[in-house]
């Protein structure tokens, strides 16, 4: 196809040709073009299908309210469905393609669908598709799930990268038209900090689309003249491309700015970013978007909106038909004619429903008033239209002009409803505007041009006053205002024929009627039931018109009728926008142990603990599965000795004169009287009693105390301890810091544990009588490091853990695996970890689990009765400390070869699994090498007084039910000689 | 046995991407000063009459040639001194009781920022108005950048500390090199 429907004139670069394909299909347009108007240019009429009938549609308008030429963009992983063409910039190599269709996008087999429509009205799937019921799932479903829907993913990851970011400004301008432009010169001569707004490449809104005059230039003169002005402003921002896509609190707006959709490949930049702009008042100059009239087969290929028709002629230099005829019920219609035929566009015919004079005389075309389009004609492209008064008129392009409804979304973006301007018949801001918000120009219902332009000068100038800056330093700009006389005409009634309201959901008239009288009667309901509104376009052509007609069919007015609530995103955002970098590896921050070059040289296996990544288990050539490993693990540590970095647990440094008595009210056990060189297991209380976190806090001077928590809790305990500190006991003298990042710590567990730590630490007495279980010191290690060492024991064994600050812990790790060689050290990981303190019978997260009380856990006496603490008060309550309450016990399998699952429910022999029979549950589990089977710990009803019982622990998820003998939680060395050895 | 070598968060990191430099910042030693209760008044003394350093405000560092202070928290500040061995032992002789000190060297990793288009680079992590007329020379701010919590202050004209967590310095690190990439 050559390109036909060229005209002279128009901003396209004739210089730049630019060549792209459509359904394979080769053809070529200019710099400047959209896809739209070079599909246009070259007399692609046909570029759909519609959603439910697989009518064949064509272009429609010249924005980002395309109801129709919605494509399928580039192939491979890029592709992209859903493309509205009127907004796609064309670049060399551009590949597009139609959607929904199945075959050929002029021989669609789904056509038949038209055929049925009868059956396909609103609501049909709520009516339809019930019987028989087996049919659903195998036979229904399927097809409509492969029929719905419009264009294909790529299933392929998207290779794009999004990014996102924040700006500051004392004015955002949202558009950048006519007002927008006005309002960007008042505020940036007064020296505010602006950021202007527009989604098109191209700056100007409808000043680059129809012809005006401003002070003697041409528009599209004015606004180069502006941008060249704006852009010399230091304090002037200029985002093309960018959409305002949402209003949200205090002044914070979202917007898309889109880097490389339209160039061939991005070059490794992020294609899109997503912008948080901070924004101290905002303007809303986004203009108003034309709407069409429904009448009788509304909805072919060559009927667009007049608007678009005008754009195509004076922004891209092409004209849109051969033969066209406007229909028009206002005044912007007139002009449209007057500008098209100045151009040489061919118009036969100006069709105008209003019964007064010819709104202009236009030599050459005939001026039918007080008629309406009643048909048309021409499946793929149209070919004929039908009056009202019986004429017939030949032509192939029918622009149609039913209004215009200004860009209120912004301004509603928080519930904010607009309200009804009869003099315009349009919806215009309401007064509950966002804060910090301004409406100027079109969407403010400005509809003229130098209405608009005065606006938004005006509006500026008073937000730059209140803001503080001076004022008189730009000139308003003037222009003559054009007529703007509407009659309010929404469709044509008394005709069998369907009259479509909504072309991207196709959904007409009767749909609405039809919705009215089942019964839906709210316009949120008509959304929903008819589906109007909905989708990529969100009804921008076709709200107004939609509730127009059910304003009528109910009897009430529009105002009466209202709109639905606008919500964000005012146009289409990719997802991958939302998600920005956070994906793959860098979905969050990676926190990394000390050792961690360390352990990924001996080839350890890391598991995510929350934002951490700690070694699981250290897997050597032998092991022929992860259970060797961890099996190995414990079994070298309970014999000789291992090593684990436990530098992720949370340390907190408490100093100051009231730092023991603030320990105090936090746990639940005494810690006033804890020596200097003492370290004392604690238990935390949330305010109701129920247990939150537990670990050792060791004193390390009177004034100095460092605290453990477990992993998980670090931050949550951090949290919490300041609020106690600020605002619980605000007259202590106590102060918190974190340290958990500052140091690195090493647990060295096993019987040769001494002997190890005996070549790192410096000048200590390592006997058991000189440093005894439970010490703790200041210490120097590898030859005068400084160091913390504390005698404490997860798994059980005789143990410690040292200290280092993090920059020597990769250092201290080599130095403790040489130290611990001739004894065979074995470094651990998270899992032996576990299993060894579920063998000796150590709670933690999977126990203390927000539901169960110190009572639970087998350590109410560790709740003091002497001293108030946070908790303690509610933790006495009756039902929590009554007697059948669940109690920690110790689980093993009966036979040796079942293997235990946690989440098990305890359910005596005999008894149907119910929650009536439901006796407590199995909390963690492992395998054990030390009692060579599986054990776990758990809870039961008065579980204290059944050690030896034999109950079932049946697990509904994986369908077992196996025998388990309840015995002490404390399962390994239960008088703990080995620790204190 | 010889004392253990050392590593800082990044080992050293330092690039140029495009017009902007980018560093990790390791020669330092930084200090938590907790202020016992009603003390204010005396600790600002202490830290007039033996550092010459006013006290910070919670936007506002305060700095001489050798010393930078920061304030966290109503009763806490942070101190940037040159790197010393035990900077709790040295400070204290010093400041003796008039603040609870702790060593938070290794807890942070810091990265600087220079060049014309470091805010531009800023812009796609930091939420904080950077605009130089907004926050000006030894300005400071708490925020998070991509998820982790920082501390921005601004050193020079284009130049800016960036503090985080240590133990997610790598991750700290790509989200600010990539911020740097993306606009070059």
């Amino acid at each position: 196809m050559s390109q036909s429907f060229r005209i002279n004139g128009g901003l396209t670069d004739r210089s730049k040709p630019i060549n792209f394909t459509f359904n394979n299909k080769k053809m070529v347009g200019y710099e400047g073009d959209t896809l739209a108007s070079a599909l246009l240019a070259n007399g692609q009429r046909l570029v759909g299908r519609s959603f439910k009938y697989h009518r064949p549609r064509g272009i429609f308008s010249a924005g980002s309210e395309e109801p129709n030429a919605l494509v399928q963009l580039r192939t491979g992983a890029y592709q992209e469905p859903n493309t509205r063409a009127t907004v796609t910039e064309l670049f060399d190599g551009l590949t597009a393609t139609s959607q929904n269709h199945r075959g050929s996008l002029g021989f669609d087999f789904m056509s038949v669908t038209d055929l049925l429509s009868p059956f396909l009205g609103a609501g049909f799937y709520y009516k339809t598709f019930m019987w028989p019921k087996a049919f659903w799932e195998k036979i229904y479903e399927p097809i409509i799930r492969s029929s719905a829907g419009l264009g294909s993913l790529s299933m392929l990851e998207d290779p794009d990268k999004y990014d996102k970011g924040f700006l500051h400004c004392d004015l955002l301008i949202a558009g950048s038209g006519p007002s927008g432009l006005a309002a960007a010169l008042a505020a940036g001569h007064a020296g505010l900090r602006i950021i202007i707004a527009d989604e098109d490449y191209l700056l100007g809104g409808r000043l680059l689309e129809e012809d005006h005059n401003i002070e003697g230039i041409s528009g599209q003169d004015w606004v180069l003249q502006a941008l060249a002005e704006l852009t010399e402003m230091s304090n002037v921002r200029i985002l093309p491309r960018t959409t305002i896509y949402g209003a949200y609190d205090h002044g914070i707006y979202g917007a898309l700015e889109r880097k490389t959709d339209h160039l061939a490949h991005s070059g490794d930049k992020p294609r899109q970013v997503l912008w948080r702009i901070y924004s101290k008042r905002a303007m809303i100059c986004g203009g108003a978007t034309e709407r069409s009239i429904a009448f009788p087969n509304n909805d072919r290929p060559g009927i667009m909106l007049a608007g678009a028709v005008r754009a195509y002629a004076t922004r891209y230099g092409v004209a849109t038909g051969n033969k066209i005829a406007i229909f028009t019920n206002n005044d912007t219609g007139w002009q449209t004619a007057v500008e098209l035929v100045a151009k040489g566009v061919n118009v036969v015919a100006i069709i105008d429903p209003r019964d007064t004079a010819p709104r202009a005389h236009i030599s050459g075309v005939a001026m039918i008033m007080g008629a309406s389009v009643c048909n048309t004609s021409g499946r793929k492209a149209l070919n004929r239209i039908t009056l009202t008064n019986g004429q017939t008129l030949n032509v192939d392009c029918l622009a149609v002009s039913g209004g215009w409804s200004p860009n209120v979304h912004l301004t509603c973006h928080q519930r904010g409803r607009p309200i009804w301007n009869d003099t315009i018949a349009g919806f215009v801001p309401g007064g509950d505007l966002p804060v910090g918000q301004f409406v100027a120009g079109a969407a403010n219902g400005d509809m003229t041009l130098g209405a608009a332009l005065k606006s938004g000068h005006k509006t500026a100038t008073l937000i730059a006053k209140d803001l503080g800056f001076t004022t008189n330093v730009s000139k308003e700009a003037k222009a003559d205002d054009e007529n703007f006389a509407i009659k309010q005409f929404w469709h044509v009634t008394g005709y069998k024929q369907r009259a479509w309201i909504d072309l991207q959901n196709d959904v007409t008239t009767k749909d609405i009627k039809q919705s009215q009288a089942e019964g839906f009667r709210s316009v949120e309901h008509l959304k929903r039931y008819t589906t109007l509104g909905m989708a990529t376009d969100q009804g921008k052509t076709s709200n107004v018109l939609g509730l127009a007609v059910m304003a009528e069919a109910t009897g009430k007015t529009i105002p009466e009728t209202g709109t639905t609530i606008f919500r964000p995103p005012y146009s289409p955002v990719a997802i991958g926008a939302f998600g920005g970098r956070e994906r793959g590896q860098h979905f969050h921050p990676t926190r990394l142990a000390p050792s961690h070059k360390w352990a990924d040289e001996q080839g350890a296996e890391f598991v995510e603990v929350g934002n951490w990544m700690r070694a699981q288990w250290f897997p050597k050539s032998d092991d022929k599965t992860w259970r060797d490993s961890v099996d190995r693990e414990v079994k070298k540590t309970r014999t000789s000795v291992g090593v684990c970095d436990v530098s992720t647990l949370g340390k907190i440094d408490i100093k100051g004169r009231d730092a023991a008595e603030f320990l105090n009210k936090i746990y639940s056990n005494p810690f006033a009287k804890v020596p200097v060189g003492r370290v004392r297991y604690g238990l935390m209380l949330r305010e109701d009693g129920i247990c939150y976190d537990d670990g050792t806090t060791a004193r390390l001077a009177e004034d100095h105390f460092v605290m453990t928590t477990t992993t998980a809790n670090a931050v949550l305990v951090y949290r919490n301890m300041e609020f106690a500190r600020q605002c619980l006991f605000p007259n202590l003298d106590v102060h918190l810091i974190s340290t958990t990042d500052q140091w690195a710590q090493f647990a060295i567990a096993g019987p040769n544990s001494r002997a190890v730590l005996s070549k790192i630490i410096d000048k200590v007495d390592m006997s058991n009588d000189g440093f005894p279980f439970m010490a703790c010191s200041n210490v120097t290690v590898c030859g005068g490091t400084p160091g913390r060492l504390f005698r404490i024991s997860f798994s059980g064994e005789l143990a410690y853990e040292v200290a280092v600050p993090v920059r020597y812990g990769d250092a201290l790790i080599r130095e403790i695996i040489k130290a611990g060689e001739e004894f065979d050290i074995t470094p651990y990981g998270t899992e032996a970890l576990g299993v060894m303190r579920i063998e000796k019978g150590h709670v933690t997260g999977a126990e203390l689990n927000g539901q169960v009380t110190a009572f639970n856990v087998n350590m109410n006496n560790m709740i003091s009765t002497k001293k108030d603490s946070i908790g303690s008060v509610l933790s006495r309550r009756e039902m929590m400390i009554a007697d059948d309450q669940v109690r920690l016990v110790g689980v093993k399998t009966v036979e040796i070869s079942d293997s235990l699952a946690s989440g098990a429910h305890f359910v005596a022999k005999g008894e149907k699994p119910t929650t009536k029979n439901d006796q407590g549950w199995v909390a963690s589990v492992c395998y054990s090498p030390h009692f060579e089977q599986h054990i776990g710990l758990g809870f039961l009803e008065r579980g204290h007084e059944r050690h030896g019982e034999i109950i079932r622990a049946w697990d509904g998820v994986r369908g077992t039910d196996i025998l388990v003998e309840i015995v002490s939680a404390h399962m390994y060395d239960p008088e703990g000689g080995l620790q204190r050895g | 046995m010889a004392k253990l070598s050392s590593l800082s968060p990044l080992n050293g990191y330092q690039e140029s991407i495009g017009s902007i430099s980018l560093r990790e910042i390791n020669d330092y030693s930084l200090v938590s000063l907790a202020i016992p209760q009603d003390t204010t008044k005396t600790f600002a003394k202490i830290i007039k009459d033996e550092f010459g350093v006013a006290m910070p405000t919670s936007v506002m560092s305060k700095t001489n040639k050798k010393m930078r202070l920061l304030m966290t928290q109503p009763d806490q500040i942070f101190s940037i001194i040159p790197q010393v061995d035990d900077p709790e032992k040295d400070l204290s002789k010093i400041i003796g009781n008039a603040a609870y000190i702790t060593d938070q060297t290794d807890a942070w990793v810091v990265l600087e920022i220079s060049g014309v288009t470091s805010r531009t680079a800023l812009e796609r992590i930091c939420q904080v108005d950077l605009d130089p007329n907004i926050f000006k020379l030894n300005a400071m701010a708490r925020t998070t950048m991509e998820h982790m919590a920082t501390i921005i202050i601004r050193t020079d004209v284009d130049t800016f500390l960036l503090m985080s967590a240590s133990s997610s310095a790598k991750s700290f690190l790509h989200a600010v090199k990539l911020s740097a990439q993306h606009i070059s």
